[in-house]
């Protein structure tokens, strides 16, 4: 008890009880995971130059899996809705981003930036608009009749999966088209011994922009609060005013967007692209959604840079390993915390 | 009737349709001779299993599974494996369909309880993931699986069609047809046992659950437990299929057993021909199977007529025949939540 | 009561296969405090959530201002003039309070002079302004969830329960609240089962019991009609 003048009132300052280091830590342990991931993987991988290369390269996956996953994970937690078919935006935006790309072969062939960068926006906003719409339709006609059911919206979208995928055949055929980087985002540069693609960087940057404008909407607009309200309670926010079924379109077109625009930074990732490269990406996306915490773009974004870095890491260390790694992480992660790292709170 | 279950059809067309396919199978050598229509024979007896065990999950546990075809290969491979290992004997056919019915059991309880114990939906999601990093692994660990190219199995001589028995009603009995007619056997005997299992008590606890999980725990039953159960009894029925599979195929690859495109498949039989019901999966089938045979000649039809016409060929093209049967699936979720046995039985 | 605030019309609801209100009729008259009573299971809480048009009714009419408003979303109906306090307070425990009242305030940000008001009501909101909801008390919350109807003007407030589980001390915080804000001219439907604060807090009375109206009138009648009280009251406010 510290000594008060007589007659002073009590000091009404909120203190918090004092709890031991541990369980202070506890809530913030899962975004440790990523720098311990990364210390780690400096102890595992003797060679520092291979551990940047491969950490950026870890970083970059997991970025464009985030950019994709964000939108999907907000939709769940928003609506619970659980879209199977959110691959197929993927697909789109890569197939409509190519497209555009290949047709604006001069600006992407020219050894300049600015005209690449030109290029390369031109195809984003195409995928995005395209995806963005696919989106819109998407919800209107095969989600919103099966509200509330789970095993209808897994039957229904993953049929929408189907139909998707296969329009892609009707529209480019079935074999895989090859797009190359533009000119200035080849090859790449060196950095203390390690050879760090110049792409990998890109994605890294648009991964982080992407993220922290999420973040700064969530965080401090209206909208933001409405969303962040809704996944909570949407009933309440309803009852305050607010139109969930808008919002909830608008999150919906603005995570197919997000996935199109995925779609473009993986197909100029891996050169070449087919109509299943949605479904193979959603696997991981997957894995990152459940690791994360259905309904967090915080627990989204650790998870998917845990799941880039874990799939780079094994690669180098242990090759055969590096498709069950991911599948090992979700287990233990699951087990550690079984409603993902950054669990959601659900009103009732 | 006690060999259904006390579970009759319930509808004459019904009646009459499944009558009508079980002497089509059981004469099937006679009435349709030749080695094409046998295949497809077959083919449609393993299928109706491998559906009904799906049925079994989905209709009456409400659950969705995207692993189903990974079960079904764990016992497929586990002839080929065991056949390779121990030599051609029955003995090693049965330790291989056994030991790849265990290993269905123990992982499908492993994924049960890993994710049901959280949410429902986490099954279909970890269910996807799980499954398609075992079929690329498969495809990968080459010295033990065959890798891409599958393997050969060699069974005994007299399932094989160098083995000849004689003549009935003008038909050379070989090896071949008695293989046949163990497939049949083994999967009317394991669809009647489905049909058991269903109508038993665990079967209506099972429904409980499905309409109303929260109510089913309130009143005692360990949902959990429950579900479970029914996901290892649905992986081991799928995994003795894929043993019947592999041993009238004799031979045994990534494409023919895991591939997505059997999953999808099988989810289409069973929301078409009506999930819940176990009957829908007979139907299913064979509608299916045939449908896949004739509608495809048909579509390659009326594409060429209409070959003059923008995109019009496309989407007719035989090789579109996914697309759909995609729309024909969202439809019937949407407006035949119970399929074609639900509508000829005149429920919703 | 001429020109009510709020008028139900024979309002039937089912939830699910079940049915919940049978026909309730009843009118809130403009500025004072409505008590609807009832016991447990009786179809108050259904009865505010129709209002707010959470439950769809099947039959009847809800007019606000001598407009329908069944029918519309819950949304529409809040816009319409209409704060709600449900019974589990739907605070966003992941949003501050600041946050939580922030959103309440249709018209962008909250008016500093009401916030005053809210903080003289409940000083600990100001002491806590900036701290997620979820860390409140249960009756820091019901203080929040009351704050939050209140931080704009409405035609109506509805207030499930305020009372439901607090401290003697936080009731009589919540009470004089209340009290201020009827002397401000507010029109409230209020449901509560704390009879000693309906009784001090009430002007008129609407008593259900099995989906139904069966008494409505004034908190003076009622008050003074001691065999009115125990035929009433003894269907469950015991404590009285």
């Amino acid at each position: 008890m510290s000594a008060q003048s007589p007659g002073a009132a009590p000091s009404h300052a909120p203190t918090l009880t004092r709890l031991p280091l541990s369980e202070r830590l506890k809530p913030w342990l899962p975004y440790l995971l990523v720098p311990v991931l990364m210390v780690l993987g400096y102890f595992a991988i003797d060679s520092s130059s291979s551990w940047l290369t491969l950490t950026v390269s870890g970083l970059a996956m997991g970025m464009m899996i985030f950019v994709i996953a964000s939108g999907m994970t907000l939709v769940f937690g928003l609506m619970d809705v659980i879209n199977f078919g959110h691959g197929a935006f993927i697909s789109f935006g890569a197939f409509v981003g190519t497209s555009v790309l290949l047709a604006l072969g001069t600006m992407t062939g020219a050894p300049s930036l600015l005209l690449n960068l030109l290029a390369i926006t031109g195809a984003v906003m195409a995928a995005m608009i395209v995806t963005g719409g696919i989106g819109f339709a998407f919800e209107r006609f095969i989600v919103r009749p099966v509200y509330g059911s789970h095993l209808k919206q897994i039957l229904v979208t993953m049929g929408g999966l189907i139909v998707a995928e296969q329009l892609i055949y009707v529209i480019w055929g079935g074999h895989e088209i090859v797009i190359a980087r533009p000119e200035t985002l080849k090859g790449a540069i060196t950095f203390a011994g390690a050879a760090l693609e110049k792409y990998r960087l890109v994605a890294v940057a648009v991964g982080l922009l992407v993220f922290l404008s999420l973040r700064a909407v969530l965080r401090r607009t209206k909208l933001g609060l409405i969303v962040r309200a809704g996944v909570e309670n949407p009933e309440m926010v309803q009852a305050l005013g607010y139109n969930i079924t808008r919002v909830f379109v608008g999150v919906f077109v603005t995570g197919s967007a997000l996935a199109g625009l995925g779609g473009v930074m993986w197909a100029l990732y891996q050169e070449v692209i087919t109509a299943h490269m949605g479904n193979e990406i959603m696997i991981l996306v997957f894995i990152v959604v459940i690791i994360g915490g259905l309904g967090s773009v915080e627990g989204c974004f650790i998870g998917a840079l845990t799941v880039g870095l874990v799939q780079n890491y094994a690669a180098f260390l242990e090759p055969k390993l590096a498709l069950i790694s991911n599948i090992a992480l979700m287990v233990a992660i699951l087990m550690w915390r079984p409603m993902g790292m950054v669990p959601v709170v659900k009103a009732k | 009737m006690r060999l259904l279950s006390g579970d009759p059809p319930k509808s004459i067309v019904l009646s009459v349709l499944l009558i009508a396919v079980l002497v089509a199978l059981a004469f099937a050598p006679f009435l349709f001779p030749g080695s094409r229509s046998l295949e497809t024979a077959a083919r449609i007896c393993i299928f109706i299993v491998l559906v009904a065990s799906y049925d079994l999950l989905l209709g009456y546990g409400g659950i969705v599974s995207f692993a189903h075809t990974m079960f079904f290969g764990m016992g497929a491979y586990g002839v080929a494996i065991a056949t390779d290992r121990m030599g051609t004997s029955y003995g090693a056919l049965l330790i291989g369909a056994l030991v790849g019915m265990a290993v269905a059991g123990v992982v499908a309880l492993l994924v049960a309880l890993l994710s049901l114990r959280v949410r429902a939906i986490f099954f279909a999601m970890i269910t996807l993931a799980i499954a398609s990093a075992v079929a690329v692994l498969v495809s990968q660990l080459s010295g033990f699986t065959g890798g891409e190219d599958g393997m050969n199995i060699r069974i005994p001589r007299e399932l094989t069609p160098a083995f000849r028995l004689g003549e009935v009603f003008g038909t050379r009995i070989t090896g071949k047809i008695l293989n046949y007619y163990v497939v049949f056997a083994a999967c009317l005997a394991l669809f009647l046992l489905m049909l058991r299992i269903v109508n038993s008590p665990f079967g209506r606890v099972l429904q409980a659950i499905r309409e109303n999980a929260f109510r089913a725990e309130a009143i005692g039953y360990r949902v959990v437990l429950y579900r479970a159960m029914a996901t290892c009894l649905s992986a081991m029925i799928a995994a003795l299929a894929g043993s019947l599979f592999a041993l009238w195929l004799r031979y045994v690859g990534p494409a023919t057993t895991l591939g997505m495109e059997i999953m999808m498949d099988i989810l289409l039989i069973v929301v078409i021909g009506g999930m819940g019901t176990m009957y829908g999966a007979v139907v299913g089938t064979a509608i299916f199977v045939l449908a896949q045979n004739y509608l495809k000649s048909l579509m390659g039809g009326l594409s060429e007529a209409t070959a003059s016409l923008p995109l019009i060929p496309d989407l007719l093209s035989p090789d579109r025949w996914l697309l759909w049967l995609g729309v024909l699936f969202i439809l019937s979720v949407y407006f035949f939540p119970t399929g074609i046995v639900g509508r000829l039985r005149g429920t919703r | 009561m001429s020109d009510p605030i709020l008028s139900l019309r024979d309002v039937k609801t089912d939830i699910a296969q079940y049915h919940i209100l049978h026909g309730v009729t009843f009118d809130v008259p403009r500025g004072g405090v409505t008590m609807l009573l009832g016991r447990n299971g009786a179809g108050k809480t259904t009865t505010l959530r129709t209002i707010m048009g959470l439950w769809k009714p099947h039959a009847g009419e809800i007019l606000l201002d001598g407009a329908a408003i069944n029918g519309q979303t819950p949304s529409q109906i809040a816009r319409r003039g209409i704060g709600f306090v449900p019974e589990d307070m739907g605070i966003f425990s992941d949003l501050t309070v600041e946050e939580n009242i922030r959103l309440a305030a249709l018209t962008g940000a909250p008016d500093p002079e009401r916030l005053e008001w809210i903080f003289g009501a409940f000083p600990a909101l100001k002491t806590f302004w900036h701290s997620a909801a979820g860390t409140l008390s249960g009756g820091q919350k019901q203080m929040l969830s009351v704050a939050r109807a209140v931080v704009e003007d409405r035609e109506l407030y509805l207030i499930d329960e305020p009372s439901k589980g607090l401290a003697p001390a936080i009731v009589a915080t919540l009470a004089r609240a209340l009290k201020d804000l009827k002397a401000r001219g507010a029109s409230i439907l209020m449901v509560e089962q704390n009879f000693s604060l309906a009784r001090a807090l009430g002007d008129h009375v609407v008593v259900m019991d099995d989906g139904k109206i069966i008494w409505s009138g004034a908190m003076a009648e009622l008050k003074a009609d001691a065999a009115l009280q125990e035929r009433l009251m003894g269907l469950k406010m015991e404590h009285a």
